[in-house]
């Protein structure tokens, strides 16, 4: 076993790997600027677009469509799941349909939303929902099964109705498998985000992505991809932050 | 107690039943072209087979897949033995690895267009892109499990670390490896049918648009369905497989 770096160290080599690669990439992106870029270029055409306004209004429509999609995908997907798992034959009869959905690339839905609701924002956050529901009502069918083993007997020795049961017992017991729900739910509506907007031309990044790589523009390209990278680490860090306060399991 | 219940397939059977039947009298209600009934919907179905559209797609489809996700696996396998064999590598490279798994890696069509161009090599290279990652996180994950808990046990046996490594943490990971590839395979299906609508027009992502442009709902869900059957039969022949390879581990927790 090699010995383990101080947390100083690996810090220091990340810095390194980060550094290593804008070196190179700068270094070969001079040499071809059109098709590569490089980083100083992509910095300040960021800078224009920070400063001009219109990356917020980017990020503002997106955040939007993202928002929405996320917050109904996940009270929904709940509800459904609740309902579903709570009485047997509810679930023997609908489980094996909903798991097909939960495995097929459901991006092949947004063309059917876009006749059904026109090319807008509509279409853009239903899209997202039937994108992302799906694994929240899942692992919700999974949770709530597990839990309710153990904990079902108790709440009815304390006498307490359905709705309390599944307030107090169901959900709290299924929080493990919510919170993967939630997880797999997150990244599957910011995909849905962006491939709905590579289809359905709105104000957002997915478009913008689009239409950067028709025009060949490679340093409004690479920022923009930047910006998406840096927008998932950010959900990812808050989705983390939050599933730590909520999660007393840990 | 149990109680007495119908078997479980006569459930699942009704489920589908109750399913069309609603389906196909929604559909007789409204008007077709926007909601097409189930009967239609086959037939369209049905239409697509005998065409020999559906089965063309399918087959080019599925070959963007296996290549993508083959090509995929094993790079994704070899990085993440060796980034989970070792601490200081993981430690070093686990945010980027964070940062590209969390990232939607449908965002990087147009990025694999300006470098690869729309053919069959570039769309190659985004399933690659859209499943890698999966495949590295697990397989980094297990082998650190593995090797935390049967460190000792091998030493013990005075294994040495070639050793240890073909005879304790591979076969010991390998449910791991199997649970990243299938989750790979869920968003490499993703980036072919993205790859196929936005690069190079082919495959079951080219029906679905052509679908779309000529406003036929029953055309979309003709492929949805096709999608459908296709994405649970794979996902069933994974986990038959996870289960032959490694029978040891009987969970069905996708994380």
């Amino acid at each position: 076993m090699p010995e383990e770096l101080s947390p100083r160290t690996v810090i220091a080599a990340r810095m390194g790997v980060i550094l290593l690669w804008l070196a190179t990439w700068e270094a070969f992106g001079r040499q071809q600027p059109e098709l590569l870029s490089y980083p100083s270029l992509v910095v300040t055409y960021l800078w224009s677009m920070i400063s001009s306004f219109e990356l917020f209004s980017l990020l503002a429509a997106s955040a939007r469509i993202f928002l929405s999609g996320w917050v109904l995908a996940v009270l929904i997907g709940v509800t459904i799941g609740v309902v579903v798992g709570a009485s047997r034959p509810v679930r023997l009869m609908f489980e094996p349909f909903l798991n097909a959905l939960y495995s097929t690339p459901l991006v092949a839905l947004i063309p059917l939303m876009v006749l059904w609701f026109g090319l807008g924002e509509k279409a853009m956050i239903i899209s997202v929902v039937l994108n992302a529901v799906f694994p929240m009502i899942i692992m919700t069918i999974i949770g709530s099964r597990n839990a309710g083993k153990e904990y079902r007997e108790v709440a009815r020795s304390f006498r307490l109705g359905r709705i309390q049961t599944i307030l107090k017992v169901v959900l709290p017991g299924a929080l493990p498998y919510l919170l993967v729900g939630l997880r797999l739910t997150t990244s599957s509506a910011l995909r849905g985000t962006i491939f709905a907007g590579f289809l359905i031309p709105d104000q957002g990044i997915g478009n913008a992505l689009r239409s950067a790589g028709d025009a060949l523009n490679a340093s409004r390209l690479y920022g923009l991809i930047m910006v998406v990278v840096i927008c998932a680490l950010l959900v990812d860090v808050v989705l983390r932050r939050g599933i730590k306060l909520i999660d007393y399991t840990r | 107690m149990k109680r007495r219940s119908l078997p479980d397939l006569v459930w699942a059977v009704l489920g589908i039943v109750l399913i069309v039947a609603v389906w196909q009298f929604y559909g007789q209600l409204t008007n077709p072209f926007l909601f097409p009934s189930f009967t239609r919907v086959l037939g369209q179905l049905w239409e697509y087979i005998a065409s020999g559209i559906l089965g063309r797609a399918f087959v080019e489809t599925m070959g963007l897949l296996v290549v993508g996700l083959a090509i995929g696996s094993v790079v994704g396998i070899v990085v993440g033995i060796v980034i989970g064999s070792n601490a200081n590598l993981s430690a070093t490279f686990a945010p980027f690895i964070q940062v590209a798994y969390s990232t939607p890696r449908i965002a990087l069509i147009p990025l694999v267009m300006l470098w690869f161009g729309v053919g069959f090599n570039a769309q190659v290279v985004l399933v690659f892109l859209s499943c890698v990652f999966e495949v590295v996180t697990a397989t980094e994950a297990g082998v650190q499990l593995v090797t935390k808990q049967y460190r000792e046990v091998a030493r013990s046996f005075r294994l040495s670390r070639l050793q240890t490594f073909i005879k304790v943490i591979l076969p010991g990971s390998v449910s791991y490896i199997f649970s990243g590839i299938r989750l790979g395979m869920g968003s490499a299906f993703v980036g072919a049918l993205g790859a196929q609508m936005f690069m190079q027009a082919s495959g079951l992502g080219s029906v679905v648009k052509h679908a779309m442009q000529s406003f036929r709902t029953d055309q979309v869900m003709a492929c949805v369905i096709t999608l459908a059957i296709t994405a649970a039969v794979l996902t069933a022949g994974m986990r038959r497989a996870e289960q032959r390879i490694a029978p040891w581990r009987n969970d069905s927790f996708d994380d």
